[in-house]
C-alpha cells in the first residue's frame, strides 16, 4: 500500500487499487437485480465496461433499458446488487460515484427559468469548475453541436433538440469517466446527429466511456464498440447489430 | 458554499430577489418613515410633557367610554403615560413606535417576503423534475436542503437589514437631524393578569433596542423559514405551496385580531412580533417573551426539522 494512502478507508483504497491497479474497468454492474411489488424489472444484470469504450443497450420498448440506466446513475436503488464507477459504490460512495458520472436523461427536465448559460455556470459550480476561465473552450464545444447562440437564451424557448443537447453539454461539462445516456439522439435533427456523433468519437478518445440506451441502428453501427440486447430484463445477447429483427420489435 | 451560492443565483435569476427588495422597501419604509419621523418630533421638542399630560388626562376622561373588550388595553396606555412623566421618558416615541412598524413588517410584510423567497423552492423543483437532476450531481441531499433553507434565510436578513437602514436613513433626513443612539426607549414585558406591572417598565438605549429588536426578528425570520420550508416539501404543487403559507402566515398572524379569543396568543403565527413582547406593544394579548419564544421555537423547529427529514427520506425516482 503506498504511504500517502494511509488515512483512507479499506474500502477508499479497495477501490483505488481496483480503479488504477491494472483493471481498467469503468463501470461493473454486478447481478443486479430490481424488482417491484407487481413485477420483476431487471433479472441479474451485470456488465462492465472498458476505458475509452462505447456500449449501447437495445431492446423493445419495456424491456428494462431505462430502468437499468437509473439503476446505474443511483437513481433508483437495486433490490439486489452492486454497481461501482470508477470503483466507486454508487450507493455506499455516493458523491464520489457521481463525480464520474454524466447522465442524460431520455427527457430532459431543465429549469425554465434559467438561460442556457446561467444553467451550465450552476453546473459548473456544483463540480468546482471555473466557468469564467473555461468560457471560450464551452462557447466553442456549444458552438461545435450548434448551441452557440442558444446559451444566451431562456430555456423555456429551446426546441426538443436544443434541450437535449444542452443536456448532453451539461453532462459532460465535467469530464466524467462515464457518460450515461437514455435515447441522446430523439429530438436531434440529421446534421446535429453527425455533429453528436463527432462529438462523442472525441469523448471515446478522450478516455470517456459510454453506456447508451437506444433505438437507433445508426447510433450502434456508428459510435458503438459493443451492443447489448434487453429482453425482459435481462441482457440475453451482444454484438447483435440487426436487433431490430422481427423478434424483438 | 458553491451549493449555496447556486441557490442565490437561481433567487437571483427567477426574479424573486427584485420583487423580494421591493415589497418591503415601499410598505415597510412607509411605516417606518411614519414611525421614525413622528419619535424624531417628539424628541426634538423640547416640551414633550405637556403633550404626554394631555394624552393622559383624556385617556383618563374617556376611559369610562371605553367598550370593556378594549378596557385592559386602555388602563395599560394609562399606566405607560404615568410612567413616562413619572420617570422623564419622553420615547413614547421611538421604542413603541418604532417597534409598531417593525411589529407590522415582522407580521406581514416579512412572512411575505419569505413566501416569496422560498414558498416554493423546493416544490417547484418537485414539479417541474429538475430536483431528479440536482440529485444526479455529486451533492448529498442534506446539503441541497441546507442550501436552499440558508438561501432564503441570509436573503431575508439581508433585506430586513437593508430595510431597518434604509427607514433610520430616510426619516431622519426627512425629519432633520439624527435620533441619537442613546435615547431612552421604553420597555416592559411584565404583564399580570393583562395588566402592565409598572414595577417591570425600564428603559434602554437605544443602540440597544436595534440590536435586540433585530436578534428577536432573525429569530422569528428563521422559525417562519422553517415552516415553509415544511410546506414547500410536502406540497408538490408552487402555487398550491405558496397559497398554504400566506393563508398558514398572513390570515394566521391576523387571526387575533379577527378572533376576540384569549387562547390564541398561544398560537405560534399571533408570536411573530417577538419585539412586541419586549416593548410591551402587544398589549393584553402578550404571554411575556420567554413564553412567545418558546411558542414560536417550539412549533416552527420541529417542522424545520420534520422537513429536512422528509426531504432526506423522500422517493424522486417518481
Amino acid at each position: 500500500m503506498v504511504s500517502w494512502l494511509i488515512g483512507y478507508s479499506s474500502e477508499e483504497i479497495l477501490a483505488y487499487e481496483e480503479f488504477f491497479g491494472g483493471a481498467t474497468l469503468v463501470l461493473t454492474v454486478s447481478d443486479v437485480t430490481f424488482n417491484t411489488r407487481e413485477r420483476k424489472i431487471i433479472h441479474n444484470v451485470s456488465l462492465n465496461i472498458d476505458h475509452g469504450e462505447c456500449v449501447s443497450i437495445v431492446g423493445i420498448n419495456g424491456a428494462g433499458k431505462t430502468t437499468l440506466l437509473k439503476i446505474i446513475c443511483g437513481i433508483l436503488k437495486p433490490s439486489r446488487g452492486t454497481i461501482r464507477i470508477s470503483g466507486w459504490d454508487i450507493e455506499s460512495q455516493e458523491m464520489r460515484a457521481k463525480r464520474n458520472l454524466g447522465y442524460v436523461p431520455d427527457t430532459s427536465q431543465l429549469p425554465e427559468f434559467l438561460t442556457g448559460g446561467e444553467f451550465l455556470l450552476l453546473v459548473g459550480r456544483i463540480y468546482g469548475i471555473d466557468l469564467h476561465a473555461y468560457k471560450q473552450a464551452l462557447f466553442r464545444e456549444a458552438c461545435s453541436i450548434g448551441l452557440g447562440d442558444g446559451l444566451r437564451k431562456l430555456i423555456k424557448t429551446y426546441s426538443l433538440g436544443e434541450r437535449r443537447k444542452l443536456s448532453i453539454l451539461s453532462a459532460i461539462l465535467h469530464r466524467p469517466s462515464l457518460l450515461v445516456m437514455d435515447e441522446p439522439t430523439n429530438g436531434l435533427d440529421n446534421s446535429s446527429l453527425t455533429v453528436f456523433f463527432d462529438l462523442l468519437a472525441n469523448l471515446k478518445g478522450e478516455g470517456v466511456s459510454i453506456l447508451v440506451a437506444t433505438h437507433s441502428v445508426e447510433f450502434t453501427r456508428t459510435i458503438s464498440d459493443r451492443t447489448l440486447v434487453m429482453v425482459n430484463g435481462e441482457i440475453s445477447a451482444s454484438n447483435l447489430y440487426g436487433y431490430e429483427g422481427a423478434e424483438f420489435v | 458554499m458553491n451549493a449555496f451560492v447556486n441557490e442565490v443565483l437561481k433567487l437571483v435569476y427567477r426574479r424573486r430577489l427584485l420583487v423580494a427588495f421591493l415589497l418591503p422597501t415601499i410598505l415597510s419604509l412607509g411605516l417606518g418613515i411614519f414611525a421614525y419621523s413622528h419619535a424624531a418630533l417628539i424628541k426634538q421638542s423640547e416640551n414633550w410633557r405637556p403633550s404626554i399630560q394631555l394624552q393622559l388626562n383624556s385617556d383618563e376622561h374617556m376611559l369610562p367610554l371605553v367598550p370593556s373588550s378594549q378596557i385592559r388595553q386602555a388602563q395599560n396606555q394609562i399606566q405607560v403615560l404615568r410612567y413616562q412623566l413619572a420617570h422623564n421618558v419622553s420615547s413614547q416615541s421611538t421604542g413603541p413606535a418604532a417597534s409598531d412598524a417593525t411589529g407590522i413588517s415582522m407580521t406581514l410584510v416579512f412572512p411575505l417576503v419569505l413566501i416569496i423567497l422560498g414558498g416554493d423552492i423546493i416544490s417547484s423543483e418537485l414539479s417541474d423534475g429538475t430536483i431528479k437532476g440536482i440529485l444526479l450531481r455529486p451533492l448529498g441531499r442534506r446539503k441541497i436542503f441546507v442550501s436552499k433553507f440558508l438561501a432564503v434565510l441570509v436573503i431575508a436578513l439581508l433585506i430586513r437589514t437593508y430595510t431597518d437602514m434604509l427607514g433610520y436613513l430616510i426619516s431622519h433626513c426627512l425629519v432633520g437631524g439624527w435620533l441619537s443612539f442613546s435615547t431612552p426607549v421604553l420597555m416592559g414585558d411584565d404583564i399580570v393578569n393583562g395588566m402592565v406591572n409598572i414595577a417591570g417598565l425600564h428603559v434602554w438605549p437605544y443602540w440597544a433596542f436595534i440590536l435586540l429588536g433585530y436578534a428577536l426578528n432573525a429569530v422569528t425570520m428563521f422559525s417562519v423559514s422553517c415552516v415553509i420550508m415544511l410546506i414547500s416539501t410536502v406540497i408538490k404543487s408552487p402555487a398550491m405551496a405558496v397559497s398554504t403559507c400566506v393563508i398558514t402566515f398572513l390570515v394566521g398572524g391576523l387571526l387575533d385580531q379577527w378572533i376576540p379569543w384569549d387562547g390564541l396568543k398561544y398560537f405560534p403565527m399571533s408570536n411573530l412580533d417577538l419585539v412586541a413582547q419586549v416593548t410591551g406593544a402587544s398589549g393584553a394579548g402578550s404571554i411575556g417573551l420567554f413564553a412567545s419564544l418558546m411558542t414560536l421555537i417550539g412549533f416552527c423547529v420541529p417542522c424545520g426539522l420534520l422537513a429536512y427529514w422528509l426531504f432526506v427520506r423522500r422517493d424522486f425516482s417518481v
